[in-house]
């Protein structure tokens, strides 16, 4: 057996006329890419990466350190004095502040909802790249390719770039613009819109958050200009009479 | 969705110019690697197996390269080492504010018509047997580190003692039959006769062990419950053994 590592201790020499003998066989092994590091690792040898802590900012501690004595704050006034400042950030010393001299106007709907607009233009350019599949194309696929970034109270479909849009598609938004849904119609797609509360966008866009329960169930629009915006069939709506809509599509081929 | 059409486009090719279809990574590892073949596979590392009463080589044994190869990371260490000390302060220094100090609240002197500084309290800081301003408090120094950089920590420090011939792997501590402090002194001065501080390390409790090391200042014991960096780094050579070994590196390959 020691004859074996007579043989590994020659071919050690020979590739690096070292006579010591072999402690290890760690040069031999692999690649033999794992050599001592050059400095040796031990508790006296250890320290972080070069700029990995910044030393803190100590004021009034002399000359030599460059915020001695006034402490970057100049001389006097009411800046310099401590537990003091500006009062508020709009101040300008006792005259009416530009904030005060403005008339205020309107109010927020807080009931107003926000949707995130697609534009045709960027639909049909994340089809040809192969990132929507035309097939069917719901809320929840717009937001895993990202061609939204967010969902706040839905999607909304509009017609920025709907000359060129020629792909057909079957996608359910919130919402939809009349040009964009004659653009999708022309192309051979069709649009549904459909209601969908906070609830709702939450079980579409993460089924995974219910994991083995059932998911819940959709909730009608609770609005009356909701249930009457949805009811239209001119809205491609999905409370509207299915024979309706065959009408409006027909209508609008014919235009 | 492109290059699917260029491995499609290859097996059109003539055979002098077609190549084996491979995966983008693996072609570029062989364009890399000169005498070994480019496998998604790390190769292992290799290590004797000794006899621990002599030091004895007996064979060679394969060790996972992520665990005793891997990249050296001086860094992580010194996080590691720092987290783990922080972690073992005492924390008991105190001393006494100007609240804390012994004496009265009362106004040491008028306030004008002496001709000398104003006085409040003759315990503040600036006063000769006043209290210490921000002085230490008994607190609590511990840290938080991520458990990956733990174990990461871990990993550095194996590889560390491996890439400096300061790993000794032994097939089992059963030469250690009695649990007299003498004995185990004989055998690490035979086995390792270059005074080297030694930690050894098992996955039993073993109470001869501890007992015979217990008084031997060059000599921790450790179980591999209790492996830790700063014990690796503070002995010179690490002895494990095998069967303590394979344990620590299902564990810790990734």
């Amino acid at each position: 057996m020691l004859a074996q590592f007579a043989k590994l201790s020659l071919q050690r020499t020979t590739l690096r006329a070292n006579t010591a003998s072999v402690q290890s066989i760690r040069l031999l092994s692999g690649n033999g890419n794992i050599v001592p590091p050059s400095q040796p690792i031990n508790l006296g040898h250890l320290a972080d990466n070069p700029g990995a802590v910044t030393e803190r900012l100590r004021l009034g501690r002399g000359p030599g350190y460059g915020k001695g004595k006034t402490a970057g704050r100049g001389h006097k006034g009411q800046k310099a004095r401590s537990g003091n400042g500006p009062p508020r950030p709009w101040f300008e010393g006792g005259q009416t502040p530009l904030v005060k001299r403005m008339p205020k106007r309107g109010f927020v709907n807080q009931h107003a909802k926000k949707y995130q607009p697609v534009n045709l233009e960027r639909l049909q350019h994340w089809i040809q790249e192969g990132r929507l599949d035309t097939t069917s194309i719901t809320m929840a696929d717009l937001l895993d390719s990202r061609c939204i970034h967010k969902i706040e109270d839905g999607v909304k479909l509009l017609a920025d770039g709907a000359e060129e849009f020629n792909v057909p598609v079957h996608i359910e938004v919130s919402r939809a613009s009349q040009k964009a849904i004659q653009a999708i119609e022309k192309a051979g797609g069709s649009v549904t819109c459909r209601y969908y509360n906070a609830l709702g966008l939450r079980v579409v866009t993460r089924p995974e958050k219910w994991g083995y329960r059932s998911l819940p169930k959709f909730a009608e629009p609770v609005k009356v200009k909701d249930k009457e915006w949805y009811s239209d069939p001119k809205n491609r709506g999905y409370l509207a009479d299915p024979a309706a809509i065959e009408a409006a599509k027909a209508e609008a081929k014919a235009l | 969705m492109s290059f699917i059409k260029q491995l499609g486009l290859a097996s059109r090719l003539p055979a002098t110019v077609a190549r084996p279809l491979l995966a983008p990574q693996q072609r570029l590892m062989a364009s890399y690697a000169t005498e070994t073949p480019a496998t998604p596979f790390t190769q292992p590392v290799q290590s004797f197996l000794r006899k621990f009463d002599t030091n004895e080589p007996l064979s060679i044994i394969e060790l996972e390269r992520s665990v005793f190869g891997a990249p050296i990371r001086r860094d992580i260490l010194q996080r590691v080492v720092v987290w783990q000390r922080d972690n073992m302060r005492q924390g008991t220094q105190s001393t006494k504010g100007r609240a804390d100090v012994r004496g009265t609240g009362k106004k040491g002197a008028q306030q004008k018509g002496r001709g000398k500084a104003r006085v409040g309290s003759m315990r503040a800081p600036h006063f000769r047997g006043g209290g210490i301003a921000f002085g230490p408090k008994p607190r609590d120094h511990s840290t938080d580190l991520p458990n990956k950089v733990q174990l990461m920590g871990l990993r550095v420090a194996l590889s560390a003692k491996y890439a400096q011939d300061q790993l000794v792997v032994v097939d089992s501590l059963q030469a250690l039959k009695t649990p007299k402090t003498k004995e185990l002194k004989r055998i690490l001065d035979t086995a390792h006769a270059d005074n080297s501080s030694i930690l050894i390390m098992s996955n039993e409790l073993d109470m001869k062990l501890e007992m015979a090391a217990g008084n031997l200042p060059r000599c921790g014991v450790l179980g591999l419950d209790e492996i830790n960096v700063l014990s690796l780094l503070k002995f010179d050579k690490l002895i494990i053994e095998k069967e303590a070994l394979d344990e620590l590196e299902t564990f810790l390959k990734n």
